[in-house]
């Protein structure tokens, strides 16, 4: 174990680790330009310079590049190495004025007084780019052209790249953000936009889905990862201090058997661009009440900053519209879709936390507000006058001089209104999430019209499917908000449990069973089953052998509806309660 | 329930004899619910509840009209909305493939009837039920389906 001081501090470091790298450990800051993590050090910026006082030849050296060795002692905010430091940095701040990092470095170490003529460059030469491009991703698209004043990064022969992947892993790392990957080549930069905040930034090919993630670990996008396109890269792998990278991990379908299923597959908002009269998808300042949730979150793309999209100003003033395409029963859905009245009070309230001067309009259709101190929320929005709530539909939105006209119905004060608004707020239908079909015919649940799943009694069965053991939570079941959410999912977390945690099932008793004296296994009885419940038995003799395979219905899953029984030509299924026998007799009653 | 008293044969006015086998979740619903909802219906109909509309065998329409009836109603739930997620469609395939050959049995097919009736329409059940008693009365006694065929056969089937 090699042992050295830093700081006065001591430390041990292993074998390869830099001056860097055991500082960093030690959480000493040492500023840097030029490093990447994941790329081998050249020591080009001289920023990360630190002091040898004693243990070797003294002096200063780039603590990116320089190995720990055993009895150092080094010095990394000493005045010699401030010294060198502000002497790279007015050189470097006089040659890239523009770069934002350099000029906050310059400032910390008083480097803005070097009394040269500046010049207009971003880049500082570290190189990063290059090493990236050739050790990292494996193209070598970028290299260093020309000399002296000349010297600069380029592709060869200042041409369009024919190798560039168009990665952008050369931008990504540039310290200086002077890197266009357009002048390199001809591939557009593909943005990777992030689902989570609905597409408003971009995200990285290994990435954490959202931030409370369960669990909340990173996630390799396949078909994004440079790794997977070409077999390069591997930085993350690189990077990771738990080794927890590997690429050869493949999909893996797993097989549990289980007593219960709870269906909580949640819902999504309908598209609104089907409506092209407000605009959606054509104009950038009309959003979804999503798209506006994430701009107005501290964890979202822009950190909670609630700027316009198309020019990036404050919106003074903001139009919310309820109801796109729910409660429309010719051109949408004609349900009422429940939270957006809600949602969007709050989201007035969040506006005039963002615009203290901001003017915020809601046109609506009727304030819904039913729940637990729902209506008092909504009357302090419109009593403290947070929002303008006008009762009508809006016709048109349309641009005009760089604001949105907002064009609709006053039906209590009369009359139309025009809104000139800097941002249009819409709250699209919500509608269960794509797929469910599939999955409830797999489920062999039942849906209804709009493919919300169905409960087997509205009143007293609201969380239980028609299937045993398959139960719903949720906005599966039609739109709801988070309380009566985690109403429901409690109300299906214990039906499921009072199914699985008794040691014996209890079921109805009208269920169809099997006459194995006249059943001869043809299992045209299967085929109509919409439970599965037939199963295959295999009839024994003495000596152990298999005579027979019969029918056999499997009294946990059969519903008894007796569609076996009709299907049956040895008539050798019946549904106890419901037996030939007894429907005859009934037919003879009741025609006396 | 009834807006008619029913009448015992060969008293002054002849009724038709209607049956009608219900599934329990949908159409018998409904017929409840018609009661609940004091919506009256001919009293002719006679109702035999099944679990399901795919629980009907095409023998006991047969068995109906051997007892004497002049009617025969298979009601379930709509296409799609079926309690065991596809009886009603194996019922629908069934009974329909079934009336094609009632001719060739030598019954009027006109005699028997399919319908789809939910636990929320009681005023459909209603009117239903008004419809096909008028269509029987029309329709008179049903005597041509030959007796003598299904005679031999016991009521213990």
């Amino acid at each position: 174990m090699i042992k050295l001081t830093i700081n006065g501090n001591e430390a041990e470091a292993a074998e390869g680790q830099t001056i860097l790298d055991v500082a960093r450990e030690l959480s000493i800051e040492i500023p840097t330009l030029c490093h990447h993590k994941a790329i081998p050090p050249t020591g080009a910026c001289r920023i990360c310079v630190v002091e040898i006082t004693a243990g070797a030849r003294p002096g200063l050296v780039p603590a990116c590049a320089y190995p720990a060795q055993d009895g150092l002692e080094i010095q990394t905010d000493s005045e010699r190495v401030r010294e060198s430091r502000r002497m790279t940095l007015q050189l470097l701040e006089a040659r890239c004025p523009e770069a934002k990092v350099i000029q906050e470095m310059a400032a910390e170490y008083g480097a803005l007084d070097l009394p040269l003529e500046r010049k207009d460059e971003k880049c500082i030469m570290c190189g990063l780019c290059v090493r990236v491009c050739k050790e990292i991703i494996g193209p070598a698209a970028t290299c260093f052209a020309g000399r002296g004043p000349e010297r600069e990064i380029s592709t060869p022969y200042k041409l369009l790249s024919e190798v560039c992947i168009g990665c952008g892993a050369c931008a990504f790392v540039c310290p200086t953000e002077a890197i266009d990957p357009a002048e390199f080549c001809s591939i557009a930069l593909e943005k990777i936009p992030n689902e989570f905040n609905c597409g408003l930034d971009s995200r990285t090919p290994v990435y954490i889905p959202f931030p409370q993630a369960v669990p909340n670990k990173p996630v390799i996008d396949r078909e994004n990862c440079i790794h997977f396109r070409t077999g390069g890269c591997g930085a993350c792998k690189t990077v990771c201090p738990a080794d927890a990278i590997d690429y050869d991990m493949e999909d893996k379908v797993v097989e549990e058997e289980v007593g219960a299923i709870v269906v909580a597959t949640g819902y999504q908002l309908m598209d609104p661009a089907v409506y092209e009269e407000y605009g959606y998808g054509k104009y950038p300042d009309v959003v979804t009440s999503m798209e506006f949730e994430r701009m107005v979150s501290a964890s979202g793309p822009t950190g909670g900053g609630l700027h316009r999209p198309s020019n990036g100003e404050l919106p003074k003033t903001i139009v919310f519209l309820q109801c796109i395409g729910s409660r429309q029963e010719t051109d949408g859905k004609p349900y009422c879709s429940k939270i957006c009245c809600m949602y969007t009070a709050k989201h007035t309230i969040l506006y005039k936390h963002k615009v203290h001067d901001g003017q915020a309009f809601v046109f609506y259709m009727d304030v819904r507000s039913g729940g637990k101190n729902y209506e008092d929320f909504v009357r302090r929005v419109v009593k403290e006058k947070v929002a303008t709530y006008l009762r009508g539909r809006v016709s048109k939105v349309f641009p005009r001089g760089g604001k949105l006209m907002v064009r609709g119905a006053d039906t209590l004060g009369g009359g139309q209104v025009e809104i000139a608004a800097d941002m249009v707020v819409l709250a699209p239908a919500v509608v269960p999430s794509s797929g469910v079909q599939e999955l409830a015919q797999k489920l062999r649940i039942g849906y209804d019209q709009h493919d919300f799943l169905l409960e087997a009694h509205p009143k007293l069965r609201p969380v239980e499917t028609n299937t045993a053991g398959v139960f719903l939570a949720g906005a599966c079941h039609s739109p709801m908000d988070i309380p009566e959410s985690v109403a429901q999912a409690s109300a299906a977390a214990s039906k499921a449990l009072g199914l699985v945690t008794h040691e014996r099932l209890t079921r109805e008793p009208t269920i169809a069973v099997v006459d194995e004296l006249t059943c001869n296994g043809c299992f045209e009885c299967e085929n109509v089953c919409a439970y599965k419940a037939i199963e295959r038995k295999e009839i024994l003799d003495k000596d152990g052998v298999v005579t027979a395979v019969l029918a056999h219905v499997n009294e946990g899953l059969c519903q008894g509806c007796g569609a076996c029984g009709v299907t049956c030509r040895s008539k050798s299924l019946e549904v106890e309660g419901f037996r030939d026998l007894q429907l005859f007799s009934a037919i003879s009653a009741i025609s006396r | 329930m009834s807006e008619e008293k029913p009448k015992k044969d060969g008293q002054d006015k002849w009724e038709p004899r209607i049956i009608a086998f219900l599934c329990n979740w949908c159409s018998y619903a409904g017929a409840d619910l018609a009661g609940m909802s004091r919506f009256g219906y001919p009293a002719p109909i006679r109702v035999i509840k099944v679990p399901c509309s795919g629980r009907v065998d095409p023998l006991f329409v047969l068995r109906s009209f051997e007892q004497g009836a002049d009617m025969v109603l298979v009601s379930g739930c709509h296409p799609g909305d079926c309690h065991y997620t596809s009886g009603n469609y194996h019922a629908r395939r069934k009974l329909l493939a079934f009336r094609e050959l009632l001719t060739f049995l030598g019954i009027d097919p006109r005699r028997f009837k399919i319908s789809w009736v939910s636990a929320a329409e009681g005023g459909k059940w209603s009117s239903l039920v008004a419809e096909v008693t008028e269509e029987a009365r029309a329709l008179g006694p049903y005597k041509e389906f030959p007796r003598s065929v299904s005679e031999g056969v016991s009521d213990e089937g």
